[in-house]
């Protein structure tokens, strides 16, 4: 697995500078994805009759690990691998499952997550988004969602509305199938602070749905997004965000003719914590290979793996300043520019550090 | 789990409790008296070879036995006294750091308990400590610590009795790293009542202010380990992490 992974990147990613690998699961290239599929590198946990491989939680891990190491853009592909060919084989019916699953798995549909609205950020129940349904079954979605990554070049997003009220503020609230392309859906982009676009704001304008655009049951939506968040935050992405970066500064230190005691032991602490990590994050996928959804360890190595991510770009910044006599090559540069200003975001996609924290304590019953 | 656990845990809570505890720090006969006393119901042979009597587990068998030697705030001695019925030599470094971070792990659940106790009962503001977000945030991390040790100590000891630098180095630095950051939230969710002699968390930070510095703290293992990653910068830190 480790093996056709490299050998992959080798082929495919020679050309990316440091600053388009830095962007690790966030650089977007369809050609790659495709690239992917064709080795049979998407999907490896779905089951065989759907197109994947049907392999284990310790599969994607090799896969999922070494995609991040070599910063090979893999963000096409990356939310409907990771929770959406999940999610509707957990939740979905069968035709569903036909009909979406074995073209994630050939790298040919790609997806968004539909959850943030304008005014529900981490209160994600307090969502207004909303499908009637029909006389004929199908339903009129209005709304809008918003920080949807990809939204402007994927195919489908998975929504969660209000289809009731409830007096449960976790109650009445569902998830649809929704094309990008269908009438009625607008999409935006938001420049982020880098000048990309990566997400987008999406409006819903009397967009009809068929009746099989609901995904699992009526009303169980809350359920469902509580299972997917836990496909989205247990892997290993929550620690090697910033780890291309970790590996050139290295590289850089590594070609001075004398290395400080200072230096050499910020780095030796860097290593040792993303060794202590990983095994952490091993930990986690053992528990989803014996079928256990570890939601607490999930949201631990989470928000120990966001904060690792974020201060290798702030390490790294102080080291090359405090060196004013080395001359960092320009990649190094961008690519610590890039991730100082990239770095803030790792601890709100995915569910905020404090959010996290809370489900930890409620873990620990506290409330 | 193994057999051994549950009998060495019965074995140290009657040995080792915190008046005794109290005792012992200042008194060696006292202290070797206890230990005499865990040595005559054959625990001091868990790691010795089954041909010469013992119960011959490995390290990492024997990781939780470590562990719950820190959940009790037991005196490493005992765990250093089993080491020597198992291998001839002066234990390593490196050895000592993994059986270092084994200690701390088990400090680490038990102060994790204490907080725990004390925020769901201790009252402020008209309802219990933990129903306060702030104290439920500095809670989380204190478990996140507690979990990354845990780790840490089991992949340190899967590095058996020959254990090498590096992966002593991962290991002890989570361990000690953690050291700063969980006593400093324990004091802080207990307030002055964590800082008198009275209450028995402080046997427990004093053992792990001592047992963060044994076999070398965090800054000793990062040096070791930035050293080895320099030499072999050629590779990027998967291939290295997983050498290890």
């Amino acid at each position: 697995m480790r093996e056709k992974v490299r050998a992959l990147v080798a082929r495919e990613c020679a050309g990316m500078t440091l600053p388009e690998r830095a962007r690790t699961w966030m650089g977007y290239s369809a050609e790659f994805s495709r690239k992917m599929a064709e080795e049979g590198l998407i999907g490896l946990t779905i089951p065989r009759r759907y197109g994947g491989q049907g392999m284990g939680p310790f599969a994607r891990f090799v896969v999922v690990e070494e995609l991040l190491i070599a910063g090979a853009p893999v963000a096409a592909h990356w939310i409907a691998d990771r929770q959406s060919a999940p999610l509707l084989l957990k939740f979905g019916s069968e035709e569903q499952r036909q009909r979406f699953i074995p073209k994630i798995c050939a790298g040919e549909l790609f997806f968004s997550i539909g959850m943030s609205e304008p005014g529900a950020g981490s209160d994600l129940a307090a969502i207004q988004s909303r499908a009637k349904r029909q006389q004929d079954g199908g339903w009129i979605l209005n709304g809008r969602k918003i920080w949807t990554s990809g939204a402007h070049l994927n195919d489908y997003v998975i929504a969660l509305v209000r289809t009731s009220d409830s007096e449960d503020r976790h109650g009445g609230m569902s998830q649809f199938i929704v094309d990008l392309k269908a009438p009625g859906v607008t999409i935006r982009p938001i420049e982020d602070l880098t000048g990309e676009t990566d997400f987008n704001e999406i409006f819903f304008d009397d967009v009809q749905l068929e009746a099989d655009a609901l995904v699992g049951e009526d009303g169980e939506g809350w359920k469902q997004v509580t299972a997917e968040l836990a496909f989205e935050r247990s892997g290993p992405e929550r620690i090697y965000s910033s780890a291309v970066l970790l590996d050139a500064w290295i590289g850089h230190v590594s070609a001075q003719a004398e290395i400080s005691d200072a230096r050499t032991t910020k780095i030796g602490a860097l290593t040792a914590e993303l060794a202590a990590l990983r095994q952490m994050s091993i930990a986690v996928a053992a528990e989803l290979e014996k079928g256990n959804s570890p939601v607490t360890e999930a949201a631990l190595i989470k928000d120990l793996g966001n904060s690792f991510e974020q201060k290798i770009p702030q390490i790294v910044a102080d080291d090359l300043a405090s060196h004013p006599e080395e001359t960092p090559n320009a990649e190094l540069q961008a690519a610590t520019r890039l991730l100082l200003q990239l770095a803030p975001s790792f601890s709100l996609r995915g569910g905020t550090r404090e959010i996290l924290r809370g489900m930890i304590a409620r873990g620990l019953g506290l409330r | 789990m193994n057999e051994f656990l549950e009998p060495f845990e019965r074995l140290l809570t009657q040995h080792y409790p915190p008046e005794r505890l109290r005792v012992i720090e200042g008194d060696e006969a006292a202290a070797s008296a206890v230990l005499g006393a865990i040595d005559a119901a054959g625990f001091l042979d868990a790691l010795r070879t089954e041909a010469e009597g013992g119960a011959g587990l490995s390290l990492l068998e024997a990781e939780p036995l470590l562990r719950a030697i820190g959940v009790a705030a037991a005196p490493a001695d005992i765990a250093l006294a089993m080491l020597r019925r198992r291998i001839e030599r002066t234990p390593s470094r490196a050895l000592l750091a993994v059986v270092h971070s084994a200690l701390i792990a088990g400090a680490l659940e038990k102060l994790l308990a204490f907080c725990s106790a004390h925020v769901c009962t201790r009252e402020q503001f008209g309802k219990p400590l933990a129903a306060q977000q702030a104290i439920q945030q500095q809670m989380a991390q204190l478990a996140e610590q507690a979990a990354l040790v845990r780790v840490a100590s089991q992949y340190g000891c899967a590095g058996g009795f020959d254990v090498g630098e590096p992966r002593a180095a991962v290991a002890k630095h989570a361990a000690s790293a953690a050291v700063p950051i969980a006593t400093s939230i324990a004091h802080a969710v207990h307030g002055a009542i964590g800082v008198t002699e009275e209450y028995d968390m402080q046997l427990w930070i004093r053992r792990l202010y001592d047992w963060r510095m044994a076999a070398g703290s965090e800054s000793y293992w990062a040096n070791k380990l930035g050293r080895s990653r320099l030499d072999q910068a050629e590779k990027n830190a998967v291939e290295f992490v997983r050498e290890i």
